[in-house]
């Protein structure tokens, strides 16, 4: 019979040998609970195995590699965070083309207004979305 | 503009690309880079973008300031191939083919992933 086990080290041998209570904020001895937060999710897609087993690194996946964004908080990820940072976004980019626009950089100034029209039109999109999400929940 | 919000924005013209919308992509990106310019993989994404909505001209122009910026590694040589092959510039997109094969003979390459078998566990 072949010998299962799941996860590593004694934890099965040994069972649970201590039960923590936290009561408001004070932990009791010297175990502490980790602070409550939802984890921030991962900036690698899980591929299927199948398709990490046969696909070979080709210039597509080179070039994926050079220009991947490097995240310094994986929480921009998150649907909450990505809307909020959108709007915020969307306001500063309008700031900026006035601020350009003022200092005589027509060139930079168009670039950014369209792409505050761009942010706007996603947001858009993004808000009809949630309108036919809703509608389908009503039914 | 905060940090994390040219991070946001980097992070939707990836989306884009990734998405075959390469023309909203470059749109993000060269607003991106006019607000914060010489970022290496910025300017590489947008070069790319150009490329895929057949702007191969405007990617040379991306790919000369990364250049200039101090930023021409083996991805950039690689574009260059792509853009001056797109341009019909067949000779030189073949020099800077080469040169990008040359540079990738010279760095290590990434190991291809593996799957192991639970029982070599």
């Amino acid at each position: 019979m072949n010998d299962l086990r799941i996860g590593t080290g004694a934890f099965f041998d040994r069972g649970i040998d201590s039960i923590t209570f936290k009561a408001g904020d004070t932990a009791t001895g010297a175990l502490s609970l980790a602070s409550q937060k939802d984890l921030p999710p991962s900036d690698q897609i899980s591929r299927p195995q199948l398709e990490q087993l046969l696909a070979m690194p080709n210039l597509e996946s080179f070039l994926e590699d050079a220009i991947r964004p490097e995240l310094a908080d994986r929480e921009l990820l998150m649907p909450g965070k990505f809307r909020q940072t959108m709007e915020s976004t969307l306001n500063h980019l309008q700031q900026a083309g006035t601020e350009h626009q003022g200092s005589g950089d027509a060139e930079g100034a168009k670039v950014i207004h369209r792409a505050s029209r761009l942010l706007t039109e996603e947001a858009g999109l993004r808000e009809l979305v949630q309108m036919y999400r809703s509608a389908l929940y009503q039914g | 503009m905060a940090p994390f919000e040219k991070d946001f924005l980097q992070l939707l013209g990836f989306v884009y690309l990734q998405n075959a919308r390469p023309d909203k992509a470059a749109v993000v990106l060269a607003a991106l880079d006019t607000l914060d310019p010489g970022q290496t993989r910025v300017m590489l994404a947008l070069a790319l973008a150009q490329i895929r909505s057949n702007k191969p001209l405007r990617a040379l122009q991306t790919l000369d300031q990364l250049a200039m910026a101090g930023g021409a590694g083996s991805a950039f040589h690689l574009l260059r191939a792509q853009a001056l092959g797109a341009a019909d510039r067949g000779d030189e997109a073949a020099t800077a083919m080469t040169t990008y094969l040359q540079l990738r003979a010279s760095t290590p390459q990434p190991i291809a992933p593996t799957i192991q078998s639970p029982s070599a566990q």
